[in-house]
């Protein structure tokens, strides 16, 4: 073997263990970034007519779960909905597949908010030919109001945001509608040293002035719970212009006790990333 | 034109294999990973996470530099050893294939395999 070839081996094995060796050193760090947790799919529906406003009927599927509903029914006329009334919601995927939501009336006029519901179908957006929802409002056993309203499939995007040591995954956003995500980190014991947390969901406003946020939701509680991800909060944006174009940033706030007068603060900007349909 | 001034092409050759053989074994990797399609999936490597990026830049790198240890190693060894190491390289795909790694380096070093196999072959070929 020539003194040059020799050489050039030498260089390409050193070379090749320092490799290895970063890529050994940043394995954990790969996993963690890379392969995250998701729903399997996420769409979102919104509909309205002259009477109603139906926004963030969702359909999500983890594992063999499909959970449905979680919508916000807005009424827009003032003696529709009225204390006792019970209003039937049902969603048609299509001609043979439809769910059905029965919600009692606490309040005159009170904004609706449908609870999630589990089935044990697997639906794919293909399934989805012409979705409506048919509403109908029974007062005193009578049938005052029934109609349909046609659902459109909100685009979805999924922000994720991470530094090191944290992530923020999953954040689904449409551009009146965001459903919070998964909130992880690689410090083993960060419930021992920061028991409770909160995140708020901040998003940039053309109202204020630049690079300044409005909170709009946020998760507060046990670092456990919220490490586990079972909690999800949806919080819708009423205003004309698409909750897309503005920036959307995590506030993260780590305490010691709940009226820990110092706390680790820290900020996440979420990015757009995956497009939904 | 002799050896020397083909140095460029040869580089960017191997460069472009290599750089084919980590973003398969990704694009596999992630597109199983989140049932997703081709255009989310090269989101997922080069927009999304700057960690994911940079791992998928130093697996390019490894890459990189196996094939040029292999292409050293060979052309040395070449009239001696001919066709042998292909049988080596199968034992060692399936070496690979048994071995609880994951699913990404899995393709990644098999594909490697694959490509080297396909250039003895070559050589092979064009000395004859």
């Amino acid at each position: 073997m020539k003194n040059e070839i020799k050489k050039q081996l030498l260089l390409s094995t050193i070379v090749l263990f320092v490799i290895i060796i970063t890529l050994l050193i940043w394995y954990d760090n790969f996993v963690f970034h890379t392969y995250v947790t998701t729903n399997t799919y996420q769409y979102c529906f919104k509909g309205e007519n002259s009477d109603f406003q139906i926004n963030g009927y969702e359909f999500y599927q983890t594992d063999n779960i499909l959970e449905t509903g979680n919508a916000r029914i807005l009424c827009y006329q003032s003696d529709l909905l009225l204390e006792n009334d019970e209003v039937v919601i049902t969603f048609y995927v299509n001609d043979t597949t439809s769910y059905k939501d029965t919600l009692e009336i606490s309040y005159d006029n009170e904004v609706l908010n449908m609870t999630v519901n589990q089935y044990n179908d697997i639906l794919s957006i293909d399934d989805f030919d012409n979705p409506y929802i048919h509403i109908t409002i029974t007062r005193d056993n009578k049938n005052i109001y029934e109609n349909d309203i046609e659902m459109t499939n909100q685009d979805i995007l999924t922000y994720n945001g991470s530094n090191k040591d944290y992530t923020i995954s999953n954040v689904y956003v449409t551009s009146s509608w965001l459903k919070t995500g998964d909130f992880s980190c690689k410090i083993d014991d960060l419930e021992n040293q920061y028991p409770y947390m909160t995140i708020d969901y901040m998003y940039s406003s053309e109202e204020v002035e630049l690079n300044e946020y409005e909170r709009f939701v946020y998760i507060s509680g046990n670092t456990k719970d919220i490490l586990e991800n079972n909690e999800y909060q949806v919080v819708y944006y009423d205003s004309d212009d698409s909750l897309l174009d503005n920036d959307i940033i995590c506030v993260i706030t780590l305490m010691n006790s709940k009226d820990d007068n110092d706390p680790y603060i820290f900020t996440i900007e979420l990015k757009a990333g995956v497009h939904y349909e | 034109m002799n050896k020397k001034d083909r140095i460029p092409y040869y580089l960017f050759r191997n460069a472009l294999i290599t750089f084919i053989a980590a973003f398969i074994s990704f694009m596999i990797s992630i597109m199983n990973y989140y049932q997703c399609n081709i255009i989310e999936g090269i989101q997922r490597i080069f927009l999304l996470d700057i960690y994911t990026t940079l791992y998928f830049l130093l697996i390019w790198l490894l890459n990189y530099i196996i094939f040029e240890i292999f292409k050293i190693i060979y052309d040395e060894y070449k009239n001696i050893i001919k066709y042998k190491p292909i049988i080596l390289l199968i034992i060692i795909m399936i070496i690979i294939y048994i071995l609880p790694l994951l699913d990404l380096f899995q393709y990644d070093l098999m594909i490697l395999c694959f490509f080297m196999i396909l250039r003895i072959i070559r050589v092979m070929k064009k000395d004859h």
